[in-house]
């Protein structure tokens, strides 16, 4: 069953309805849709002239819920097994859910992890059969008035898992959610909820992907993250959109005392994408931040990092890199802000960028504020270009002119991509070569 | 003309700044022809703009012919245009100490700028920059901002301290060279804050800095880059904050330095380095 046309109270109750949800999460949703209503578009976020919400698919109903690769239908199948997911999940993942446009289809967790306490569920699943634990985080750490879309994502929300690792549990295998849209003119909504408890460890991966489409789609995520006393979570994204998608996600994680976030992001696809994590930090909290994009000729690629400092010696660290091709155009847009009372909290944020070709376009906006007079911030940021001599060097070698290049934008982000379990370092490279053997030359 | 430099005594703007060029300007009455309009029906002094009553008062086209130039306002408010050919050294002294001030101008040539901007009322100071120029500015207590727009080759450095004030610079470099480098430093109830943007073209190049001293309040730095080709000679752009670390003020207290004399120590070691980089005149 499809949703699509106007974007109003009737509309929102009718995908409350669909999913049987409580009360509470149809008068948030209905909240939620009264302040998009009134808040006004935010003047940094383009794209969205092309679009029009209300012709698109809001929520596509799928009825499959699977647990085992086998009980999917073949037509949904195959779209994970040309990923491979189903040899990735054997091999290396402790659990693995995934979506087919507004809904996760499939969802499986190693039993073992189960008898400990670990949950892995569809977020509308979670709602049902946890609400009390679902209710406590949901839309309190990324709240629906951030902005205008974060108001649209809380009204429409359909899709995302939802993971808790009790206090003490260390999974020591990835945990994946794997996004995809498999039609154009779709809107994705889709939202994932991670609760840490005090002492476990969680390394989470988030994988989108789509085919290249005609007309737009539009994806506005939301990813929360609560991170209690001395836990560490590392979320990891790779996003792979197909050219038509505009990408807009909305993270943040509340680090507690002593804990440890670390986003690393990874931006291929998508035509124009706006991604910044964020994290909320409290004493002595640790976050790291690592992320790359790629703007190919046509696109424009946001990403950036928004760090609050709230806690006494609570540090931070951005690294950002990013590549223009063509007349692509990256942008870094950060803020990190030491709050009063953060003492001697401290950040540094690098920031690089290469340009490929001499229309390609790469714009810094970094925000620092400090108000806490003990805080420090280092910020730095640089432009490198393709220059005619790294060519005419790995030319001279025999490097055809895309291989060169391919080698020089692997480099360039090689400690980033160090950031990533090696399975997926390796996932990253090829991408990125096939990037840029098939967009530029 | 009373004497107020409550931030002389910081070693951390004397040794960023040329601090004597800004004394001079400070103590510059200046010397303004006014084409067009007689001074003395605005200034009971002919070498200074001066507006008095309660009235909203405008005055255009001021064409300086000095190299001082001293811009206050006495009541009400007062806004000013004024284009100053540039050779050589030049000062500009603007003064909102006793009721709001906007000055609008222009500067064009070669040669260096000693730019303070003195006040506790609302301030606004507009300026075009053009040539082969060195800015030094000296924002002090002033609520208001002040905003540079500049295409030639610049070095642009500057203090801002106390006060509310917001410093806007905004670069365009096409086969031309920018160097912008500000330090701002915070007191109790002030909130500042610097918005360089570097506007990168061909053959362009621009190294943003803006450094952060916190003895209160709040500071705030955005220094934005924007490079719209790669065929650029260079962009930078950084913030940094003067705050020494822990080892440091351990190391030199434990050679006799009082807390006080460790960080103005540090502090000065500090921007001296930071300064040798930019320009062997500093």
């Amino acid at each position: 069953m499809r949703t699509l046309g106007k974007i109003d109270p009737s509309l929102v109750e009718e995908i409350s309805r669909k999913k049987g949800e409580p009360e509470w999460m149809r008068r948030l949703r209905l909240r939620a849709l009264e302040l998009f209503e009134k808040l006004p578009d935010p003047e940094w976020l383009g794209g969205l002239d092309e679009l029009n919400i209300e012709e698109m698919v809001l929520f596509e109903e799928v009825d499959v819920r699977a647990s085992s690769w086998d009980e999917l239908p073949p037509e949904i199948r195959k779209f994970y097994e040309e990923m491979k997911l189903p040899e990735m999940e054997k091999r290396y993942l402790a659990g693995l859910s995934t979506s087919f446009d507004s809904e996760m289809v499939y969802t499986h967790v190693k039993k073992y992890l189960e008898e400990k306490g670990v949950i892995l569920l569809p977020m509308e699943e979670a709602v049902k059969r946890y609400p009390d634990l679902v209710k406590r985080y949901f839309g309190r750490i990324f709240p629906p008035a951030e902005h205008k879309y974060a108001a649209l994502h809380y009204a429409l929300w359909s899709g995302g898992v939802f993971v808790y690792v009790p206090r003490g549990v260390k999974v020591e295998f990835p945990v994946e959610a794997f996004f995809l849209i498999s039609e154009e003119l779709l809107a994705q909504f889709e939202h994932t909820l991670i609760v840490l408890e005090e002492d476990a460890y969680l390394h989470f991966i988030e994988g989108c992907s789509s085919p290249q489409f005609r007309k737009f789609s539009f994806h506005d995520g939301a990813v929360e993250a609560y991170v209690h006393r001395n836990a560490h979570l590392k979320f990891t994204t790779v996003q792979n959109w197909g050219k038509n998608i505009i990408n807009f996600n909305n993270k943040r994680a509340i680090a507690e005392e002593g804990s440890t976030v670390e986003w690393v992001e990874g931006s291929f696809g998508s035509w124009k994408s706006y991604v910044y994590p964020s994290v909320i930090l409290r004493e002595k909290a640790r976050a790291r931040i690592s992320n790359f994009s790629i703007a190919h000729a046509g696109e424009w690629k946001e990403s950036g990092a928004k760090l609050f400092h709230v806690g006494k010696e609570s540090r931070s660290t951005v690294t950002a890199k990013s590549i223009s091709t063509g007349d692509g155009v990256s942008v870094f847009r950060g803020l990190v802000r030491m709050n009063r009372g953060a003492e001697r909290a401290f950040s540094s944020v690098s920031c690089d960028s290469l340009l490929m070709d001499p229309q390609s376009k790469a714009f810094t906006y970094p925000h620092n504020q400090i108000e806490e007079p003990s805080a420090r911030i280092s910020y730095e940021a640089s432009t490198s270009f393709l220059s005619e001599e790294q060519m005419f060097y790995l030319r001279s070698r025999g490097l055809d002119e895309d291989a060169a290049r391919a080698l020089i934008a692997t480099g360039f982000l090689s400690d980033v991509i160090a950031e990533l379990p090696p399975e997926y370092g390796a996932v990253f490279r090829r991408v990125l070569e096939y990037n840029f053997r098939g967009s530029v030359g | 003309m009373k004497k107020y430099l409550p931030y002389g005594d910081s070693p951390t703007i004397k040794s960023y700044t040329r601090w004597e060029r800004f004394e001079e300007a400070l103590k510059s009455k200046g010397e303004i022809r006014v084409e067009g309009v007689e001074p003395s029906k605005f200034s009971p002094f002919e070498d200074e703009l001066w507006w008095s009553g309660i009235h909203f008062q405008r005055a255009r086209g001021f064409r300086a012919t000095s190299k001082k130039i001293s811009i206050r306002s006495k009541g009400g408010i007062a806004f000013a245009h004024v284009e100053v050919p540039l050779d050589g050294e030049l000062f500009i002294f603007e003064d909102s100490t006793e009721s709001p001030l906007s000055v609008s101008g222009s500067i064009k040539g070669k040669g260096i700028v000693y730019h303070v901007l003195r006040g506790r009322n609302p301030h606004f100071s507009l300026w075009k920059v053009e040539g082969d120029v060195t800015v030094h500015t000296l924002v002090e207590t002033v609520d208001g901002f002040l905003r540079y727009r500049g295409r030639g080759n610049i070095d642009a450095r500057g203090v801002s301290r106390g006060g509310r004030s917001d410093v806007y610079h905004v670069f365009e470099a096409e086969r031309t060279s920018i160097s912008n480098r500000h330090l701002l430093v915070g007191t109790d109830g002030s909130f500042l804050v610097h918005r360089p943007l570097g506007r990168v073209h061909e053959g362009g190049e621009v190294f943003l800095e803006t450094l952060l001293h916190k003895e209160g309040g709040m500071v705030i730095g955005v220094p934005a880059v924007e490079v719209y080709t790669s065929r650029v000679k260079g962009a930078r752009h950084a913030v940094k904050d003067l705050l020494p670390s822990e080892e440091q003020m351990f190391y030199l207290r434990s050679r006799g330095f009082s807390p006080e004399e460790a960080r103005s120590f540090l502090l000065k070691e500090v921007t001296r380095f930071l300064l040798g980089k930019i320009h062997p005149d500093f």
